[in-house]
């Protein structure tokens, strides 16, 4: 089993012990967890308009939807498609399911590290979890990667448990949240995979040790045809969708948690995936400290590895590592090194840092590096709190809400570029909606009005200039009512 | 294995899985490919054009990567040319065997287990010696007690050295083993190591276990950095038939060490020097990878200091020796490789300076466009090199290991010097025991460059937080936690053994289900 202590418990006696009782202390990472998650609400992201029309259609459709090779796979769409059901689609109805896995996250990763490890490692596994500015990002927005997150720790703890208890609820667990996951983030595979050679890897190991790995064998087997059945399904369901999708828009804003195409973004992603989204005179200034990752590599390489810490390590990594290799192979997921991709790895880092802090001595100098952990935490979610926001750059938003007041129907409403395509088809409700290049596709001469969009943040030479000879166009034949935006997104209304 | 005295921790398990897998021949092989790649990638964008920015730091900067390149290229070359692990050869050898214990003020405890445990050494005719240079009548009576010699002398010259050539010379078996007094052996040692000798071999060498590892701190970190030796580089020198004599824990043919003379009286490291004259009289060299012995490494700074310092003196003074030798090139360059490496302190101090004088005048030895550039080709150089140590150590090359043989810079510094001045070494035994509180001077150098780059830091920060800075300052604080990572172990005081010592157990546990 993965069990039995490391070389390490037969040193200068590292102490195992831990809070007597973790209940409490669980309970009120819980309760700052929620806390933090609903004081860093932010207002309604682009691509969030993407869930948010889903959400009030059909379901048919929501599932169509997600069937377009690229998007994430379908579960974290149909759970916010339930969910809305039952809260309506306001911006907490549609980021109940990431809060909720947010918020469940802290005594799942509790759960994975306790077992993997001890009670300290479990507590400041959570307090990371809790209070980490990435956990909290992510749990306030309409997406897979927290539901991701809660999946990968839960098929990680089920798999821990199953290989120590031969158990069928344990190996049924893991099953299910193995294909929870691939159903529902691109990246869940991998994951996966990771679990299953650690299974196979320990099956080697007890075979070349002579005990008995039958009874094992057989829930390993099982689990591994559902996982086969799951990717076998997504690829199907993936067949029958269009060949391309859209980049999520949320990255394309300055001092979002912004891809990038270089080693050095990849390092960006990688920090953000703990601390979190930071303005560039903090980042820069994060970044330039990389010397320090030399450290982390002599602390990680200058240890005896336990297979509990390969995998460890092993999950953490796979993502970036899949990144990476896209990246070389020229065929990057837009956007390229965005920590939205490393969802599945967040707990393993929850993990690995609550074991890093464990390792420092006894229960009360581990529960004093927790603090400190998480007072540093809290700086920096404090940080991206108050300093991360689209507003002063890339704010669609007024633009949006006046569409939204103005549209009826009858109205013509053009668009460009492309990419703004869900939000403006979310917020014009009943109106002849097309983008600049099909302009000529909607009865602009009969429209009751037109209204003009151009996102020039976003959009390419071609689009900008293509929305300015339509405005030039309608301006000979009709009068400019209204006009609403900023320099990156405008709205001209003509009557 | 010793009634007078439960409390030890040579009554432990060893816990040593060097089970020299095919599989791993094949991965050393791969990374062997790897690391040259990756580092001929980064010596050319270090050596490219326009690459330098102020010519003397970016002389000092090729020096030191240079020069660690080929002491990693060494560390791959050897730890890729390591063979499977095969039966031994099985020679029989029915033969005698003088088993010397050498002492000089070692206490009865720990020197009497290893006394017991050779009296019971198996598979030849075992002729026990205890070497005392230091006339005790405790060691006589000792020696008494066992039914052993007891052999002294009148003049004690020639420390270690001068002891062993005065007992060959009051000794006649064909085989010589020698076990410094705290290394307790295994029933089968002489047996299995008399099992090697084929009619070309000199000496068998088996690993020198520090059994104390477990007592932590200290020991721990030194049995770390000789578990990197014996696990990953022996086995690799042994495939080259370039293994040298480590001192302890060895048999030697008595033909093979007349011929040679003797062991060295002017060397501090007399067993490296006769390892060089044996190979360069043709004589062949083995190694095993069992650990047939348990002995104490040090416990406090002072003693491992002392210990290093001895080593380093020793090594690079044996420098012109290999140069003059008449070597195959691979073995050459293999001793080569293990008397420069204890010039390595002289990188550490240069990669400090690097921070310090970007920090407070500007000067900088590169020119680089930007930090990806650089990363670009340094992170794979750096990160292949990492995982083949701790491949090739099978992780038991810790970070304390590292960060206590960083902390040890000064010494290479002061023991290239003093080779250099030609100054004339004493022999010094190195304490089994920890000595009590702690000992600062050994320290003194690692905390005080730490504090002083520290200071740097703080003062960089204060007057230009750039990202320029704090990238420098991030070098200094590597620096800075490294060296006093390392210092620290001097104020870590070893676990007493206890009457049960702990048994070790396995990273993973099959369980029944």
């Amino acid at each position: 089993m993965i069990a039995g202590t490391t070389s390490a418990g037969t040193r200068a006696a590292i102490p195992q012990d831990g809070p007597r009782d973790p209940v409490p202390i669980l309970f009120g990472l819980g309760a700052i967890a929620v806390v933090l998650r609903l004081i860093a609400l932010r207002p309604m992201w682009l691509d969030e308009a993407t869930t948010a029309r889903g959400a009030e259609g059909a379901f048919g459709s929501l599932v169509s939807a997600a069937r377009v090779a690229g998007a994430h796979p379908p579960l974290d769409a149909v759970a916010v498609w339930v969910a809305t059901k039952f809260t309506g689609d306001g911006i907490l109805g549609l980021r109940v399911v990431s809060l909720l896995a947010g918020v469940a996250l802290v005594p799942v990763v509790y759960a994975t590290a306790t077992e993997m490890y001890d009670r300290r490692a479990g507590i400041a596994a959570a307090v990371v979890a809790a209070v980490a500015p990435s956990a909290v990002w992510f749990s306030g927005v309409a997406g897979p990667t927290t539901l991701a997150a809660l999946l990968a720790a839960c098929a990680l703890w089920a798999v821990i448990r199953a290989v120590r208890t031969n158990d069928v609820v344990h190996w049924l667990s893991f099953a299910l949240a193995d294909v929870a996951l691939i159903w529902t983030h691109q990246l869940g595979v991998l994951h996966v995979a990771v679990l299953h050679v650690a299974v196979a890897v320990v099956l080697a190991r007890c075979l070349r040790s002579g005990e008995a790995v039958a009874p094992l064998m057989w829930g390993w087997i099982a689990s591994l045809a559902a996982t086969f059945i799951a990717v076998a399904s997504l690829g199907l369901y993936r067949g029958f969708g269009p060949p391309n999708a859209l980049p999520p828009l949320e990255y394309a804003t300055s001092g979002a948690p912004a891809g990038g195409q270089s080693v050095f973004d990849l390092s960006r992603a990688a920090t953000a995936s703990l601390i979190g989204f930071h303005p560039p005179d903090v980042t820069s200034r994060l970044l330039a400290l990389w010397p320090l990752a030399i450290l982390l590599a002599f602390l990680i390489f200058g240890r005896r590895w336990s297979l509990r810490g390969g995998l460890i390590v092993a999950l953490a990594l796979t993502p970036f590592v899949a990144m990476l290799i896209a990246q070389l192979a020229g065929a990057p997921r837009e956007p390229a090194f965005a920590v939205e991709w490393a969802a599945t790895a967040l707990p393993a880092i929850g993990i690995g840092v609550g074991r890093g802090l464990s390792l420092i001595g006894p229960w009360p100098r581990v529960r004093f590096a927790a603090a400190a952990c998480a007072a540093l935490l809290l700086l920096a979610l404090a940080d991206q709190t108050n300093r991360v926001n689209t507003l002063p750059r890339f704010n669609i938003e007024p633009v949006m809400a006046a569409l939204e007041q103005n549209v009826a129907p009858g109205d013509a409403v053009i668009y460009s570029p492309p990419a703004i395509s869900d939000v403006v088809r979310y917020n014009a409700a009943g109106a002849h909606v097309a983008d600049v290049r099909r302009a000529g596709r909607v009865p602009l001469g009969t429209a009751r009005r037109v209204q003009v969009i151009s996102a020039f943040a976003l959009g390419d030479k071609r689009d900008a200039d293509a929305a300015m000879a339509l405005i030039s166009e309608l301006s000979k034949t009709r009068h400019l009512v209204e006009r609403h935006g900023n320099n990156d997104v405008r709205m001209w209304v003509f009557a | 294995m010793n009634t007078m005295n439960p409390a030890d921790w040579r009554d432990s398990a060893i816990e040593w899985d060097d089970d020299g897998a095919r599989w791993h021949t094949y991965v050393a092989k791969a990374l062997l490919v790897l690391n040259v790649v990756f580092a001929i990638r980064y010596l050319s964008w270090l050596v490219a054009p326009g690459r330098a920015a102020q010519p003397a730091l970016y002389l000092l900067l090729v020096g030191a990567e240079m020069f660690n390149m080929v002491q990693g290229g060494g560390f791959w070359w050897t730890v890729s040319r390591r063979r499977p692990k095969s039966p031994p050869p099985d020679i029989e050898r029915s033969s005698a065997i003088d088993v010397f214990i050498p002492t000089y003020n070692e206490p009865l405890d720990i020197v009497e287990p290893t006394v017991a445990a050779a009296t019971r050494l198996r598979g030849a005719d075992v002729r026990v010696a205890l070497l005392d240079d230091g006339c005790r009548p405790e060691m006589e009576a000792l020696a008494a007690r066992y039914g052993i010699r007891y052999i002294t002398r009148p003049e004690h010259v020639g420390a270690k050295a001068g002891n062993i050539n005065w007992a060959l010379e009051r000794t006649d078996a064909p085989f010589v083993a020698i076990l410094d007094c705290d290394h307790v052996p295994d029933p089968a040692f002489a047996e299995v190591c008399l099992s090697h000798f084929d009619d070309k071999v000199a000496f068998v060498q088996t690993p020198q276990y520090y059994a104390n590892w477990r007592a932590g701190g200290l020991a721990d970190a030194t049995w770390s950095q000789q578990s990197l030796f014996f696990g990953a580089i022996a086995p690799g020198r042994d495939a080259l038939g370039a293994m040298f004599c480590c001192g302890t824990n060895v048999v030697f043919r008595r033909a093979a060490l007349e011929h040679a003379g003797g062991f060295s009286h002017d060397s501090l490291t007399e067993d490296f020097e006769l390892s060089i004259r044996l190979h360069e009289l043709g004589w062949e060299t083995r190694y095993i990878t069992d650990i047939l012995a348990s002995g104490l490494g040090p416990e406090d700074m002072g003693s491992y200091a002392s210990q290093q310092l001895r080593w380093a003196r020793g090594c690079l003074a044996s420098l012109p020796a290999i140069l003059r030798a008449k070597l195959p090139i691979p073995m050459r360059l293999q001793y080569l490789l293990s008397a420069a490496f204890w010039l390595s302190g002289w990188t550490l101090l240069i990669y400090m300076l690097f921070p310090v004088v970007r920090i407070l005048t500007g000067m900088q030895p590169v020119t680089v466009q930007s930090a990806d550039d650089f990363l670009k080709y340094w992170a794979p150089y750096f990160a292949s090199a990492m995982a083949t140590v701790a491949f090739a150590a099978r992780g038991r090359y810790s970070y304390w290991a590292f960060t206590l043989m960083s902390a040890s810079f000064w010494i290479h510094i002061v023991a290239s010097v003093l080779t250099l001045l030609r100054r004339k070494g004493s022999f010094a035994v190195t304490p089994k025991k920890a000595v009590g509180g702690v000992q600062l001077k050994p320290i003194a150098a690692p905390l005080g460059a730490a504090a002083f780059l520290l200071l740097v830091v703080l003062y960089g920060l204060w007057h230009d937080p750039s990202p320029a800075t704090v990238t420098n300052a991030g070098f200094a604080l590597v620096h800075v936690v490294v060296l006093v990572s390392g210092a620290r172990l001097a104020f870590t005081q070893p676990v007493a053994a206890v009457d049960e010592a702990p048994q070790p157990t396995g990273e993973v546990v099959c369980v029944p289900g």
